[in-house]
Order: structure tokens, then sequence, then C-alpha cells
């Protein structure tokens, strides 16, 4: 008997909303008026961690799964939320989530990210008039060229490089969000600016 | 001389993100005047920190917006002997007679307010096996005269349901204070403590504590009861009370393991 238990999973999905309303108990606890709410939370952020998945994986599909992952698990830890760097969290979960995944989809199947993605480069205006356009297309290009370079980056250099330059974190935030020292942040931010450098050539050049 | 002190070049990124203490700033700012090698090191640093820079934002896809904003997505585990499950739905409740029975703890809820979207089959006592998924079934709702109803702080009861599991009733209340769900089943019997239940004890009384913090189990009125709690730190306060003796302490050790496994469940849909 022992040995072969099986649990039967089941995964269940309300298609009403449970209780509906707020979801101020009768009793309250205390949480005030620092209590995010979700709709708040998906209206604000949902955008910050797609373009940031985005950025990670070069991959349309790969960049939703996450962010709703990540949104799930900011939807469970809401309860807990306390007044404190909501940001952070957010930062930390996402990274979180993607480095499972990565953890996840490297076991199932050896090979490198996509390769190929669509609309790299994210939304390019496509009716921009006469010579805008090739601007337009110029820059859409360097844009996908830029993302295929992050994705190559080893994923510890990717997450500071995009933490710093797309984000826009400090140092400080950054090392508290990777949990590591401010040491370590200097060196992986550099290190995968140079190997973009490399990757980037003869784009970085432009300006010289 | 100049060639000797060349910059760290991780200080050179740092140079560039504006990242350096006063002393270290006006030292690096002195020699890259002096040093073209370290000056284009740094102009090409900050080229790459631009090309990222310049990227665009996006919007995330309004179908999972939509779907964010509308719908949660949980998981429960039953426990289940060999054979895959097949389950029984049996009998259904209007919402009204929910509410009537239950007064005014229950939130009003639809009749078919849980549908299955897949089962999934683990074994816990060896390293899992890819669960599968193996379709959808409608679940309906019952109603419980003897739910327990019992309830402390937040939670409140938000569906019973009865099913059939290899011939034996089963019974599962589930609870939920709008963002995290407890879960109470309760079948016929003794409990036979698969592989993964620890014996525990609370207070003199026999229990088993799950593989995952947050899943208990006992036994009391002639039936086994189980308890999984999806928040991990459940306040012992805020809980419905399932143990008919009083309130377990252990729940205190709610860990984030079933959070975890959640987490796991969840990304394989």
């Amino acid at each position: 008997m022992p040995g072969t238990f099986l649990w039967q999973v089941m995964v269940i999905r309300p298609v009403a909303r449970l209780g509906g309303g707020p979801p101020g108990p009768a009793g309250g606890d205390g949480d005030g008026p620092e209590r995010l709410e979700w709709a708040e939370v998906v209206q604000r952020y949902a955008d910050v961690v797609y373009t940031m998945a985005y950025r990670l994986t070069a991959d349309d599909e790969e960049a939703r799964d996450l962010a709703q992952d990540v949104m799930l698990r900011l939807h469970r830890g809401l309860r807990r939320y306390r007044r404190g760097n909501f940001e952070g969290w957010l930062y930390r979960t996402t990274l979180n989530v993607f480095r499972d995944r990565l953890r996840k989809s490297k076991r199932r199947r050896e090979e490198a990210w996509p390769e190929h993605a669509a609309g790299d480069g994210g939304p390019v205006a496509p009716d921009a008039p006469g010579a805008e356009v090739e601007e337009e297309v110029q820059r859409a290009e360097v844009q996908r060229v830029v993302q295929q370079a992050l994705i190559q980056l080893p994923p510890t250099y990717r997450e500071a490089v995009v933490l710093r330059d797309f984000e826009g974190r400090s140092y400080d935030e950054i090392a508290r969000i990777l949990e590591i020292p401010l040491g370590t942040v200097r060196s992986r931010i550099h290190r995968g600016r140079e190997a973009l450098r490399d990757l980037l050539e003869p784009y970085v050049g432009t300006s010289s | 001389m100049s060639a000797d002190a060349h910059i760290d070049p991780r200080v050179l990124s740092a140079h560039v993100d504006g990242e350096l203490g006063e002393g270290e700033k006006s030292r690096v700012g002195a020699h890259l005047e002096t040093c073209p090698d370290c000056r284009r090191r740094a102009d090409e640093l900050a080229g790459v920190s631009g090309l990222v820079r310049q990227m665009p934002r996006m919007k995330a896809p309004d179908d999972l917006v939509t779907r964010l904003l509308s719908s949660r997505h949980r998981t429960w585990l039953w426990p289940v002997t060999g054979e895959p499950m097949r389950w029984v739905a049996a009998g259904v409740a209007a919402a009204a007679v929910v509410i009537t029975l239950a007064g005014p703890i229950l939130p009003p809820i639809d009749a078919d307010l849980v549908r299955v979207s897949g089962m999934i089959r683990m074994d816990w006592s060896e390293p899992a096996p890819a669960p599968q998924a193996t379709g959808d079934q409608s679940v309906r709702q019952i109603v419980s005269k003897d739910a327990p109803s019992r309830l402390a702080g937040s939670y409140r009861l938000a569906g019973a349901y009865e099913m059939e599991v290899e011939g034996k009733r089963a019974e599962q209340w589930v609870y939920t204070d709008g963002s995290s769900y407890l879960v109470v089943l309760r079948t016929k019997g003794a409990f036979r403590a698969p592989s993964g239940f620890q014996p525990a004890e609370w207070e003199g009384k026999r229990v088993w504590s799950g593989p995952h913090p947050g899943m208990w189990a006992w036994e009391g009125d002639g039936h086994s009861w189980l308890l999984l709690a999806e928040e991990p730190a459940v306040d012992p306060a805020a809980v419905v009370e399932p143990f008919p003796e009083g309130r377990p302490s252990l729940w205190s050790r709610l860990g984030s393991a079933w959070t975890r496994m959640a987490d796991a469940l969840w990304s394989l849909l």
C-alpha cells in the first residue's frame, strides 16, 4: 500500500468571481490604505512586466507566459503585501520566474532561445510617410539586432543590463533586487556591456 | 605612466552610469582627460548602454490583461488511490439555497462556479513524474448541511462539493478570503496515511503532516479529514476551524512549499 499512493491534482478555474466586491473581510486585517488593489496592480504593472519579460526572452509567447506567472505570484502575495518597495518585489519576482522557466526549458530542450522572433523591436508604425519610413525601418532593425544580442548574453548579465539600461535602476537597487554585492553588480553590468559591444560592433561605432 | 594606470573597466562602466562616488569620479575624470584609450572604451560602453536604453516600451497584450483581471486560477489536491479518479458530480443547488442555508457568511455563488480544467496524477513517493492533464470536466456545487462553517477571521465558505472517488463519497469545502484558498476534504473511515505523511501530534491529538506545509490530516467524527491551505503562513486566527477540538498551533509552521508547488503546477498549464 505505501509507496504507490497517488495524488490527483485538480486544477480548478473559477469562472465566476468568488465573493465579488472588495476583499474587505468583516474583521479587517489592518492593512489600511497601503493595500494595493489587484486591478490597479494589473493596470499599472502588466506592461512593465510584459516588456521586461520580452526583453529577457525575445519571444512573445514566452513573455506572455512569464508575465502571467509573475502577475499571479504577485496576486497571491498581495494579501501579505505591506507598504514597501513594490517595484523591487516586482522585479525580483519577474527574475525568479524567468530563472525558473529558463531552468525548466533548458531541461526540456538543450537548444537556446528561439533565434527568430516576430516584431522584435516592438511596435513599428506601419504607415509612416515618405523618408520617415526608411528611418523607421532602420530603427526597427537596430532594435531587432539589439534584442537578439541581449538574449545571447548569459542570463545573469542579461538581467543586470536589462535592470540597468532598460529599467533604469540604480546599482544600489539592482544589488538589492538581485541580492548580490555592489561589486558584483558592477562587474555583471560591465561584462554584459562588453559582450554586447562585441555583438553590436557596427552599431556602437556610429557616433564616433 | 598613464598606461599603467588605465581604469578598471568595471569602474569605467560605473562611471558612464554616474555611479561613482565623488573621489573616484574625479580620479576617473582626470584620467579620461589624458587617456584616449580609456575615453574610447568609455564611449563604447556609453554607446552600448544607449542602444539598450532606446528600446521601446511595449504594451501587454490585451487578452493577457483581460485574463489577469477577470480570472483567478487555483490548484487543489485530492487524495486518490490507484486508478485515475472517476468522479461523479452529485447534486446541484441554486445560489439562493446556498445563501438561505448558510446565512450572511456566504458570498453569492453561481451554481457552476468551478470548472475543472485538468487532472494531474502525481506520485509523491518518488521524484514526481511529469504530470499529465486529462481533460475538462464540470463540477457542480452542492450544499452540505454539516459544512464545517465555524469561521474565524476573514475566511468565508466559498463552495461545497461532493463527489465519488473509487466508489467512496468525499466532501469538500472551499474557503477563501478573497485571495487565497483553504480546502477541507472529508471521507468516511480511518485515514490511511500515504507516503509523504508523517505522524505528528498536536496537544495529545494524533495528526499527520503532509508532504507540503499547509497540508494536514487527522481523524474525527468517524471521518478522515484533510486540510490544504494555499496560503503559506496563514494566520491561525484567520482560519476555519476544522479540528473539532481546537485550533492547531501546527499551522503556524505553514511554509512556502505549498506555494512553490502550486506555482509549479501552474506553469504546467
